[in-house]
């Protein structure tokens, strides 16, 4: 079907954009890449009076690196991130999550904001970035300013701690130069290859020379109304010297601390064996690479 | 509320100027407006691939997009394709030769996200092919000939 009529609004700067979203209204929405959002439009899931266009914030579109940051804009496009040369040098975690969005067409309109406020738990960069721990960052009336820390982002399905008022401006990624060995590893399954993921994992771990584990960070999508960190499994980790018997004993703590719903393709318990089956691989791959020289993917 | 706004947008080299409704999608723009049919709709979600054309370069759905959007971008639809002197393009070709249509409606789809792959990617390997063709869907042929297409045309020398 094709969506209802609307008023079209182009913004060129943050505060314009931050100013029409106070005076139109809760009939308001932002447009950035359009790739959740239209189909919620062309379904009629969706309504608005008022669209909100920020593609011309030229702001907002950019990646910026510091010693311990990444700066990422909410207009960064998914296959800015995959390409990047800094985010695959500084995060290749966010690289290879980026690569695995929907497929060629969707990469090069999604952006890492709308990903953001779309909110689905299934998506991967909610759930590589609470696995990062990044902070959210958020322009509100009269130029000010919060962050959120990721895993405070997300609330429920489709539903962010954003205000109504507020503009998504931004991500910070702490990206610190690693004095010890660090692995990661983002897998997934779908049932279409460049389909929405059923489950997806991040998975995190910084191994010191004598091969124990200074900190271990696993976040898993898909299987609650929020991406989910398994604080067991983090924890299990974290002050042990580790192989691949550890990696799979924290794997197997992943199905405590979900609640997959089952859906039409599904069952709970499907879900459930599978996000075991790929943290598993996560915790594995993410092993592999910490012992490897450098961060080489 | 159906005011309409002008925009400019350049197609296959061709500046139009044309007054649209926001809501018009940027499919519907080149077909009705434009009158280029080459470009499909399919599932009009952005799941298909059949309505893929070049916005500045790159492959999109255009069903994702309003034409208002386009305002002063460069889009390619499959019509865009052609040579000057009217010579077919070698991925056209390719995929003649290689027999890797058959109803054709995903085919302008199919054929531009090969030009994006190829454009970023002059030698893909069989899974960058794959992946960078997973968002274009056919009933018909079951992939195999469009991959077999795609090889034909990496230049042994990049």
């Amino acid at each position: 079907m094709k969506p209802a009529a609307f008023e079209y609004w182009r913004a060129e700067s943050i505060e314009q954009a931050v100013d029409w979203l106070a005076s139109l209204g809760e009939g308001a929405r932002v447009l950035a890449g359009g790739q959740s959002l239209l189909p919620m439009m062309k379904l009629r899931l969706a309504r608005f009076e008022h669209l909100i266009d920020i593609n011309a914030i030229e702001a907002l579109s950019r990646i910026e690196e510091d010693e311990r940051f990444l700066r990422i804009g909410a207009l960064v496009r998914h296959c800015q991130l995959e390409e990047s040369d800094v985010i695959r040098r500084r995060c290749p975690i966010l690289a290879a999550a980026a690569g695995l969005i929907g497929h060629a067409q969707v990469r090069h309109r999604g952006t890492i904001g709308g990903s953001l406020c779309h909110a689905d738990p299934r998506a991967e960069l909610p759930t590589v970035l609470t696995a990062l721990e990044a902070e959210i960052v958020a322009r509100g009336q009269q130029r000010s300013e919060r962050s959120v820390a990721a895993g405070d982002f997300f609330l429920s399905y489709l539903t962010t701690a954003l205000g109504e008022t507020e503009l998504l401006t931004g991500v910070i990624v702490p990206a610190p130069a690693l004095t010890f060995r660090s692995g990661w590893s983002f897998r997934e399954m779908s049932d279409v290859d460049g389909g929405l993921a059923v489950v997806c994992v991040a998975a995190i771990l910084e191994v010191g020379g004598d091969r124990v584990c200074r900190k271990a960070r696993v976040a898993l999508g898909g299987v609650a109304p929020t991406p989910v960190r398994i604080h067991s499994a983090e924890a299990f980790l974290e002050g042990k010297p580790l192989d691949h018997d550890l990696a799979d004993e924290a794997a197997a703590m992943v199905v405590n601390e979900i609640e997959p719903l089952a859906d039409t393709r599904h069952t709970a318990d499907h879900k459930r064996a599978v996000a075991e089956a790929l943290t598993r691989r996560a915790l594995r791959e993410a092993l592999q690479r910490s012992k490897a020289r450098g961060q080489l993917p | 509320m159906s005011s309409k706004t002008s925009i400019r947008t350049r197609v296959n080299g061709v500046v139009h100027e044309r007054q649209v409704e926001a809501r018009l999608l940027l499919l519907d723009f080149l077909r009705s407006e434009l009158k280029l049919t080459g470009t499909h709709q399919g599932c009009e979600i952005g799941e298909c691939g059949a309505c893929t054309v070049l916005l500045n370069g790159r492959s999109i759905n255009s069903c994702q997009m309003f034409a208002i959007q386009a305002n002063g971008a460069e889009v390619t639809t499959v019509e865009g394709l052609t040579g000057p002197a009217g010579e077919t393009h070698p991925v056209q070709k390719a995929f003649m030769e290689n027999f890797a249509l058959q109803c054709g409606y995903c085919t302008p789809g199919m054929i531009l996200s090969v030009v994006d792959l190829l454009g970023r990617i002059p030698d893909p390997t069989d899974e960058q092919i794959r992946k960078n063709l997973s968002g274009n869907v056919c009933r018909c042929t079951g992939y195999e000939n469009a991959v077999k297409a795609v090889r034909s045309l990496i230049r042994r020398d990049a």
